[in-house]
């Protein structure tokens, strides 16, 4: 490949972290530094949500459940955006690596959209009197934490890594269309799941209680990057199990 | 700070199986993803050792192969 042209340059830069080799030390040396980020982040807002917050004038203080609950539901609709989005990445121009980031994604959205159903839960016995109801919100939750499982079984059943990819990116895909469903879901059902308390239209929430919950959203945002990028890496090394870079990297 | 004392923090009055039960799931569900991750790298580690010593094998009995056919070769050269 010669790069002596500017217009090469540019792809070159452009495509240059999407070789796995390329990738996998980068991806090792920001791991650290997110999941410090991440303790830190919780710490400051654990401290305020449950030390400095004052309790809820209706829901006491079951509310501080939310820290938990609201930056976890977050993130699994997030996560399922972005391994919608390299999966669009990986059908369009083919790249190894934004397969690999879906499929990497997908666990801990899993983990995500499992941690807000049983804190959703737990909110919900003494709030509503009942663990679950069969309400929009949170079916189209416990759709999207299925969805999670199906790919990850999807992509782990099939053998060949192309058409692995192929049928993963699809059905990530496909899946996407759930999301706006689960964030809508409190306005176009009369849903028992009370509405946003924050939205682009600002927020109904005390600002010591919304530092908090935007503190450990963040800090889920950090964790769930760290977590991604060092599953990757796992994937990254079964997938080039038999190439000489892998070989020589002195793992053993 | 809000709270009075350790007992009151506790409570969270009256939701502290839920408020702490909560805590506990997602404790629960970070560990197990740290678990699980740990594990899968350790066995593809292994698996990666495993390939490599047995290319280096194949590699070495190819050269050794080759090492003896040329031993055999020069023998024969010399018997003419």
């Amino acid at each position: 490949m010669t790069m002596d042209t500017p217009k090469n340059k540019v792809n070159w830069h452009l495509f240059h972290y999407a070789a796995p080799s390329t990738f996998y030390p980068l991806a090792g040396k920001a791991i650290p530094w997110l999941m410090t980020l991440a303790v830190v982040l919780a710490a400051i807002g654990l401290w305020i949500g449950m030390a400095v917050a004052p309790s809820d004038a209706q829901q006491g203080d079951g509310y501080r459940i939310i820290y938990l609950h609201v930056p976890s539901s977050w993130m699994a609709m997030f996560i399922y955006i972005v391994m919608a989005f390299w999966s669009v990445i990986h059908l369009v121009w083919k790249t190894r690596l934004s397969a690999l980031m879906a499929q990497a994604l997908a666990p801990t959205g899993a983990w995500m959209a499992l941690m807000s159903l049983v804190t959703g839960a737990l909110w919900g016995k003494p709030m509503w009197g009942t663990w679950w109801v069969w309400d929009a919100r949170l079916t189209s939750m416990l759709l999207l934490f299925f969805l999670y499982l199906g790919f990850i079984a999807l992509t782990r059943s099939i053998d060949d890594p192309d058409r692995s990819d192929q049928a993963g990116s699809l059905l990530a895909i496909v899946g996407v269309f759930n999301v706006p469903v689960i964030y809508f879901s409190v306005y176009w059902w009369n849903t028992l799941h009370q509405g946003a308390s924050v939205s682009s239209k600002g927020s109904s929430m005390a600002g010591v209680m919304l530092a908090a919950m935007l503190l450990m959203s963040l800090a889920a945002w950090m964790y769930s990057i760290a977590m991604t990028l060092r599953r990757v890496r796992v994937l990254i090394l079964q997938r080039e199990a038999s190439t000489r870079w892998v070989q020589e990297l002195n793992i053993l | 700070m809000y709270w009075n004392s350790w007992s009151e923090f506790i409570a969270m009055g009256g939701y502290g199986v839920y408020v702490w039960g909560s805590f506990i799931a997602c404790s629960v569900a970070i560990c197990m993803e740290g678990v699980l991750l740990a594990h899968a790298r350790r066995q593809t580690m292994r698996q990666i050792a495993r390939a490599s010593m047995l290319a280096n094998l194949a590699r070495s009995q190819v050269a050794g192969l080759q090492v003896a056919d040329q031993h055999k070769a020069s023998q024969q050269e010399g018997a003419q």
